[in-house]
């Protein structure tokens, strides 16, 4: 690629190769930005290593997890993983193939399927691990019942990631035409198959009659609205961080769209959380009911009103009414929303379980165990095993980024998309 | 309508050995427990407990104790809930490999080996008749409440860790994480113990003779005659999974 046509002839190599023999033996180490990242990516993979020698020694038992509430922090954290790359790479293929507008984010390509790869490996790991047989993930593949949503989210992943990939190589390192043509329809294809896997997460909740605050029809198009929010949010922000040319005034111009963008998206995601919270309070069935109350007002409120509302909604919103508001400005925005959006999901998934100790106490208090409460919050070893994938997923980009030089292409022209 | 004056164990003796005359098939396996007569000894979940051999955290059959008014019109009313063994099972679609299904006898059973553990079972029942088996032993050190308190550790070790047979099968506790651990576990209705002839334990157990069971399509059978009666009761029958556990009210 880029770094070909800097690779001197072997004659002149070999006529440096002399007099560069002292030179490199001054040469010190320099430690870089890079250097720092790598070094701080392995050092949260092996501590979160400790997270995963429990996992795999001790099972499930190190867990905050139990009969009430099966699914907890990775469950949750697989859902936005899987809203942040299904949302980004949709608004993506919306923007540049199918409406043709801002073609400059094409350049943007490699480094938002790297960074879609890396959010589906995190993802992968978390929602594997949460498995109480992770190596028989595969009986999905070879005994997949198609009654059951969660089979079709699986096989609906994976044929995800064989597009991505497909579309990351080809991007990457496809030259003839018809390659790149075939990118160009597997772009199309992941639009449909992109809306149907985040539809089909939140199926996988609202078809479940044992939890009455996630039954219905709600959730499935509230994911699919989440999805869009944290996708725009994530492609905003790697636009706005990682564009090498920002002086460009395409690049300012497109920053602010992408700004009005996110900031109607997450009007619409306001607004559809506010009527699905009414919905559910307003008959007043304490099983539906219940789950929200203690999302708002129980004990772990913060998460919803400092977390989600006040930094990932409000400081956003309040940088991007700003009249003309910068690049930094917007890409401020973007990492804040992206970044405490996790408060929605924990909160679908986690009260709707626990609420159980409300509304069924005496069930609960029939019979006691390790593993029989209703309360729910994340141990030490679901935090490591969480870091070990965030870290994981993070020396995946570096790696791409870094190494297989995976980055924005500012040689290529926008008209190529035209 | 009365009772034949024969003690109704020796009755659901006779019904359980005329039914496994019949083909699977042909048998549908009920559970009836008359609430009037369950004193709520628990003797039913230690019964449940011992011939499962079920660790800490895995039960399946609770007795839930409910306290209704307030004094001096107080009443403590006890429910025995095993697995309500429904003919439309809200559990078995949502399993993504099969692992969960009604076996021809109508019973919804598991397939411990072919289980991801994915616990979305667990979820979807709507009665929370399933526990998933996390691995812990009652001897296990991570139980701290056992702790200078359990006499003859060892033996009672080697006892938990000797095999149970579920399903027919033999399915020891090594220590180790296989299965039936990082599984879903539920009430099976004692099939091991049915197919050779025993009721299951609950059924044996209970003092009260509170716990009817056999084969609702006999017509000569104990349950056929209970689950008829007007005081006979489902669990959450709005929610249509017609479950084979009736409650006598």
């Amino acid at each position: 690629m880029a770094n070909k046509n800097t690779k001197p002839a072997p004659e002149a190599e070999k006529e440096q190769e002399v007099p560069q023999k002292p030179a490199a033996s001054r040469k010190t180490f320099k430690l870089t930005t890079t250097h720092i990242l790598w070094g701080v990516g392995i050092l949260a993979l092996l501590i979160g290593g400790i997270g995963m020698y429990q996992r795999f020694t001790e099972g499930l038992r190190p867990t905050a997890l139990g009969s009430f509430v099966p699914w907890g922090l990775w469950v949750a954290t697989y859902e936005y993983f899987v809203w942040l790359e299904i949302g980004s790479l949709v608004v993506f293929t919306l923007m540049v193939y199918v409406f043709k507008i801002n073609p400059i984010l094409h350049k943007m390509a490699l480094t938002l399927y790297l960074t879609a790869l890396a959010i589906l490996a995190m993802a992968l790991i978390l929602i594997g691990l949460d498995l109480g047989h992770p190596f028989r993930f595969w009986h999905v593949m070879v005994w997949p019942q198609w009654n059951s949503l969660l089979a079709w989210m699986i096989w609906a992943h994976m044929i995800y990631m064989v597009v991505l990939v497909g579309k990351l190589l080809i991007e990457a390192y496809g030259k003839s035409a018809r390659l790149k043509k075939l990118g160009i329809w597997l772009s199309y294809i992941s639009i449909p198959l992109g809306i149907a896997l985040v539809a089909i997460a939140g199926s996988v909740f609202s078809v479940v009659v044992g939890r009455p605050a996630w039954q219905g029809n709600g959730l499935p198009l509230y994911f699919l609205v989440s999805s869009l929010v944290v996708g725009t949010g994530l492609l905003t922000f790697l636009f706005v961080w990682f564009y090498p040319n920002k002086q460009e005034q395409e690049y300012v111009d497109t920053v602010r769209w992408m700004g009005k963008l996110l900031l109607g998206l997450l009007t619409v995601g306001l607004t559809a959380a506010a009527l699905g919270g009414m919905v559910l309070l307003y008959p007043g069935i304490p099983a539906q009911a219940e789950a929200l109350k203690t999302t708002l007002f129980g004990p772990l409120w913060w998460l919803y009103w400092v977390l989600h509302i006040g930094v990932g909604v409000i400081i956003p919103i309040f940088l991007l009414l700003a009249r003309t508001p910068s690049p930094k400005q917007i890409g401020v925005a973007a990492g804040l929303l992206i970044a405490t959006f996790i408060a929605v999901p924990i909160n679908i998934v986690v009260p709707a379980q626990t609420v159980i100790g409300i509304i069924e106490a005496d069930l609960v208090n029939s019979f006691f165990g390790p593993t029989l409460n209703a309360g729910y919050f994340p141990t030490s070893s679901e935090w490591l095993v969480t870091l070990f994938a965030l870290a994981f997923g993070f020396l995946v980009f570096l790696f791409g980024f870094t190494v297989l030089r995976l980055r924005p292409r500012i040689d290529e022209t926008s008209k190529e998309v035209k | 309508m009365a009772l034949e004056p024969k003690d109704v164990l020796v009755r659901m003796q006779e019904d359980l050995q005329r039914a496994l005359q019949k083909a699977p098939g042909e048998r549908r396996w009920v559970m009836v427990i008359d609430l009037r007569k369950c004193v709520g000894c628990h003797g039913c979940t230690i019964a449940c407990v011992a011939e499962n051999k079920l660790p800490p955290g895995v039960v399946y059959r609770p007795v839930v104790e409910k306290e209704i008014g307030s004094y001096p019109n107080v009443k403590r009313q006890f429910i025995p809930r095993p697995c309500m063994q429904c003919d439309e099972p809200p559990c078995v679609p949502v399993c993504p490999v099969n692992a969960t299904y009604a076996n021809e006898e109508g019973v919804v059973v598991m397939d411990y080996d072919r289980c991801i553990g994915c616990r979305y079972c667990l979820n979807a029942c709507p009665y929370s008749a399933r526990t998933t088996d996390f691995g812990y032993t009652y001897v296990d050190q991570n139980l701290p409440v056992m702790d200078g308190v359990l006499v003859g550790r060892e033996e009672s070790d080697d006892y938990e860790r000797a095999a149970n047979y579920e399903y027919g099968k033999e399915w020891e506790r090594s220590g180790g994480l296989q299965s039936p651990v990082g599984n879903a576990r539920k009430c099976h209705f004692c099939l091991h113990r049915v197919h050779e002839g025993e009721l299951p334990a609950c059924t044996t157990t209970c003092i009260g003779r509170a716990t009817i069971y056999g084969d609702a399509n006999d017509p000569d059978s104990l349950v056929s005659e209970l689950i008829t009666q007007s005081n006979a009761v489902r669990l959450r029958e709005e929610l249509g999974t017609k479950p084979k556990v009736y409650y006598l009210v």
